[in-house]
């Protein structure tokens, strides 16, 4: 697998990080995950400002797994500022929210999402579905600017 | 004095004015019959007393004997008429002109007798001729004499006859000019002062109803008069009476409609009070159940997933009576998250609004058989749905009651030899029902009313296993579509389940 290749998870619950983190530490997929735990650390992240301004690495993750309510800045406006930056215009952005409310997913898709995941209450599911999700869209999916 | 009394006086002056004329009329005829006999009688006496005179004479100079006999009749004849006259004369002056003319006639008479006797007398021998003569003369002296007092007289009865008839046409002309001058005065005045006291009365009833008109409800009409007028306006003051009183009366109808108006505004506003206070109550009730939905899960899929975890992990290492521990507390979290998802649904279901879609019962129920089948292949379930059937609604929550109802149905029909479970449509009352029914584990009537009170359940949870809130949602949806639902059923005998959705069912049919 292309060692440039990676993940931003953006998930302010520790334990959902936790069970994330070991879901695709059992698909390998674990050393490619940089993980945030609020909105204003992912823009920080991704715009390498604040923290994160002298960042080594990769320009842009693969693909970010994006929670919805997320402390200071939340997940949906998260997405709206990507899609309003022409560097983050089109990266590939996975809702991954426990959320399974119509009004979320509308609003997620008309900012721009380009998947929308709900978390499974089952352990067993929950952990494929993650595991899914990394093989996709590190292995499957062909992202934009390849 | 009343109109129609004085129309009636007017009438009656008329009246009496007629027959005063034609009294006087007749009076007038009367007077010139009577005057018209009296002359006429005059002139008979004259001419009868003309004609004997002619007579006698005829007699005295050729001694005609004819002519004797002939005033003798004249004389007879003279004699009824006079006896029949007095009848026909009325005043003294006449009759007594006439009483002077039968005296003058008898004496005349008497006279003509004597000359008569003498000439007898002389041919009797009784008498000498000479004597006879000298006698005859004077007698004949006195009978011309005679005759000319009854000339005199009978046209003093002429004379008075005529002025009688000229002073009944006289006084005929003046009375009935003063009759008809008085009456016509009298007929005059009466009709003048009665168009006068019309023509006030009409004017008092134009002034009450302009005033009436105008709104001025309490104007009376002053009543000055007995008369027609005055029960008129008795008439009037009591309609305007009235009208007052069924507008004052009207006035306070509408001002306790105004406060009617103004309750139910202060009501409406007290509503709308309550249905906002009510909306903030759901918006509360909403984000409730969205923080559930987020916060309650991730704890339960930390707790759940961690002992899973710890299994997979570490199960080797662990006892096997550690590993049922963590086992249960996977058990206990799943059905908590079940829990949760069911009062996810609950709370949806009475929430949001309410969509018009076209629904297909029938093909919903294959779809749900299909997933049901899937999730357990090794079940053997008859399912018989009847093709065809369709409604309108909101098709996701109907999904939700079919869900429901038909997951319930493969639940309870589990321990059944030959399991079936149907889906049909049948009018029951007026109402179009849909229908699913089982023939499984059913249930005791006596409890039927639990069925849809959430967390209520009949069976227990090492029976059939489940969260009890299902056929509460089911319900809700139902009254959200205007409907009912109820449950028949019998221990051991299967259950059946009913629906109704009108709201559905109302939809017009371009909407499919």
């Amino acid at each position: 697998m292309n060692i440039n290749k990676s993940i931003l998870l953006v998930e302010d619950n520790p334990q959902d990080e936790k069970l994330i983190l070991r879901a695709l530490r059992k698909v390998n997929l674990a050393n490619h995950v940089d993980v945030v735990r609020d909105g204003q650390q992912a823009l920080d992240y991704l715009f390498r400002e604040g923290e994160f301004a002298g960042r080594e690495g990769d320009d842009l993750p693969t693909v970010i797994l994006l929670d919805i309510g997320l402390p200071r800045v939340s997940g949906l406006d998260v997405l709206k500022r990507l899609r309003n930056d022409p560097r983050t215009r089109l990266q590939p952005v996975v809702i991954l929210t426990s959320s399974d409310e119509e009004r979320d997913r509308l609003a997620s898709y008309e900012d721009g999402a380009n998947s929308f995941v709900c978390k499974p209450l089952d352990f067993s599911e929950f952990a494929e579905t993650v595991a899914r999700l990394g093989i996709y869209w590190l292995a499957v999916n062909k992202p934009p600017l390849a | 004095m009343r109109i129609r009394t004085r129309l009636q006086v007017v009438t009656a002056a008329s009246a009496v004015l007629v027959v005063m004329i034609a009294l006087l009329f007749s009076w007038s005829q009367h007077r010139l019959a009577t005057a018209n006999k009296a002359k006429n009688l005059a002139d008979e006496i004259v001419s009868s007393v003309f004609e004997r005179n002619t007579l006698r004479n005829d007699y005295l100079n050729n001694d005609n004997q004819r002519a004797k006999d002939q005033w003798f009749s004249k004389q007879h004849q003279l004699s009824d008429l006079l006896l029949t006259a007095p009848a026909n004369l009325v005043s003294i002056s006449d009759r007594k002109i006439f009483d002077d003319i039968q005296k003058c006639l008898a004496g005349g008479s008497a006279i003509f007798q004597q000359i008569l006797n003498n000439r007898e007398d002389v041919v009797n021998g009784v008498r000498h001729q000479a004597e006879a003569n000298i006698n005859e003369n004077k007698l004949v002296a006195q009978l011309l004499l005679q005759f000319l007092d009854t000339l005199a007289n009978a046209h003093k009865l002429q004379k008075a006859s005529n002025e009688l008839i000229a002073s009944t046409q006289r006084t005929a002309t003046w009375v009935s000019l003063f009759i008809i001058v008085t009456v016509s005065l009298f007929v005059i005045l009466v009709a003048w002062s009665l168009g006068r006291l019309i023509n006030k009365g009409i004017e008092c009833l134009q002034q009450g109803a302009v005033a009436i008109g105008e709104g001025n409800l309490h104007h009376m009409i002053p009543i000055e008069s007995e008369d027609e007028f005055a029960l008129v306006a008795v008439a009037f003051n009591t309609m305007s009476g009235k009208l007052a009183e069924s507008h004052a009366a009207l006035e306070r109808d509408i001002v306790a409609r105004k406060r009617t108006a103004d309750e139910i505004e202060q009501l409406n506003q007290e509503l709308s009070h309550t249905v906002s206070q009510l909306q903030g109550a759901n918006q509360e009730l909403e984000a409730f159940a969205y923080s559930v939905s987020h916060d309650l899960r991730a704890p339960l899929r930390a707790m759940s997933g961690f002992s899973e975890a710890l299994v997979e992990d570490y199960g080797d290492k662990l006892e096997k009576e550690a590993r049922g521990y963590l086992e249960e507390i996977v058990i206990g979290s799943r059905h908590m998250g079940q829990l949760i998802d069911g009062l996810l649904t609950l709370s949806r279901s009475t929430r949001g609004e309410l969509r018009h879609d076209r629904v297909d019962l029938s093909a919903m129920a294959d779809h749900l058989r299909h997933e049901l089948e899937q999730l357990e292949p090794r079940r053997r379930v008859e399912w018989r749905i009847e093709p065809g059937l369709s409604t309108g609604g909101d098709g996701r929550m109907i999904e939700v009651i079919m869900r429901n109802l038909l997951g319930n149905d493969w639940k309870y029909t589990a321990g059944i030899a030959e399991p079936v479970i149907r889906v049909y449509a049948a009018v029951e009352g007026m109402e179009r029902f849909f229908w699913v029914a089982d023939n499984g584990a059913g249930f005791d009537m006596a409890h039927a009313e639990k069925l849809f009170q959430p967390f209520q359940r009949l069976h227990r949870q090492d029976e059939f296993p489940g969260i009890g809130i299902g056929l509460a949602t089911a319900q809700r949806i139902v009254h959200r579509h205007g409907g009912t639902i109820h449950a028949t059923g019998a221990p051991q005998a299967g259950a059946t389940f009913r629906f109704s959705l009108p709201y559905g069912e109302k939809q017009p049919k371009e909407e499919q």
